[in-house]
């Protein structure tokens, strides 16, 4: 069974990922080069407090390179993750389905695309908001704690919802409100430090479409994963 | 007396690999699988290496994983 969960998870994860790059490559990733223009514009920005930030522009590590290279290696990102994610969505629906009798269906693979969708992007957005490159943001080790904390609470809360009986149900309360009584990492400064105003402007133009863009973008994804992996399950995976 | 110790033996291994095991074992294959899907999105999102943030850079931005 596990070897028909890893085949299914790589089918499903090519078609996913390649509608997610089709979406990412006309409406996100240009928003990202194009924030990136700010990024390195001289001394008085290259002096400003960052975290040890590594982008592609770093001569000291191997990065793609610009065009075919680069769009490549975002489109192999891509595919590996949906991979990671459907592999948990199915293990999810067929723990579902043996201890709670859920059926599966291209259908409620969409409702655990929805699910999937709150717990890895909207929850960990609302506290740490989609960023552009170039963006002041709080040290990374406390953010990426943040966000593994939004993810586990909003998934044992969605779990509280659907499968503990009665007055059980309540404990979805708390895991909702625990990243939030904790609270995600802010930088000291928000915004960005670029020294143009005119600049900083545009950056903050840009910020706001790549967190429309982006939530669209995860939205068609995790909808698209979710019924493709619901559907593939019941009919490819027998066990 | 041999005979029917052993058959018992055979037989009552047999119910067991007919009933739970096979529910524990397939549980087990979940969390295996879950796991594995874990490991492949701390790699791809999270991995600190330079190189494996260089290449995964855009895909981290486009799904809001914390970067930089």
């Amino acid at each position: 069974m596990f070897r028909s969960m890893v085949i299914t998870a790589l089918g499903v994860a090519l078609v996913a990922g390649l509608v997610l790059s089709a979406v990412q490559a006309l409406h996100v990733s240009p928003i990202i080069y194009a924030a990136e223009v700010f990024e390195f514009v001289g001394p008085e920005v290259s002096t400003a407090p960052n975290d040890g930030h590594s982008h592609s522009h770093n001569d000291q590590a191997w990065s793609p390179g610009d065009g075919f290279e680069r769009v490549g290696f975002t489109v192999l990102s891509n595919f590996l993750s949906a991979f990671g994610f459907t592999i948990i969505l199915l293990a999810c629906m067929f723990m579902a389905r043996d201890k709670a009798q859920l059926n599966i269906s291209w259908f409620r693979g969409v409702v655990w695309g929805l699910a999937g969708y709150l717990t890895f992007f909207v929850v960990p957005a609302l506290g740490l908001s989609p960023e552009i490159p170039s963006m002041e943001a709080a040290p990374l080790e406390g953010r990426q704690s943040w966000w593994v904390l939004a993810v586990v609470t909003t998934g044992l809360a969605i779990f509280s919802l659907v499968f503990l009986p009665g007055i059980a149900k309540v404990a979805a309360m708390v895991f909702i409100a625990v990243p939030w009584i904790v609270g995600a990492p802010q930088p000291e400064l928000h915004g960005f430090l670029h020294p143009d105003a005119q600049a900083v402007i545009t950056l903050e133009g840009l910020q706001t479409q790549f967190v429309y863009a982006t939530a669209i973008a995860n939205g068609l994804f995790w909808i698209t994963l979710g019924g493709l992996t619901g559907y593939a399950a019941k009919r490819f995976i027998k066990g | 007396m041999i005979t029917s110790i052993a058959t018992s033996i055979a037989t009552s291994k047999a119910d067991i690999a007919a009933s739970n095991p096979a529910l524990a074992s397939s549980s087990l294959q979940m969390a295996a699988a879950a796991i594995l899907g874990m490991v492949v999105l701390m790699g791809v999102g999270f991995a600190p290496m330079d190189v494996v943030h260089n290449a995964a850079h855009d895909a981290r931005h486009s799904f809001a994983f914390p970067c930089h």
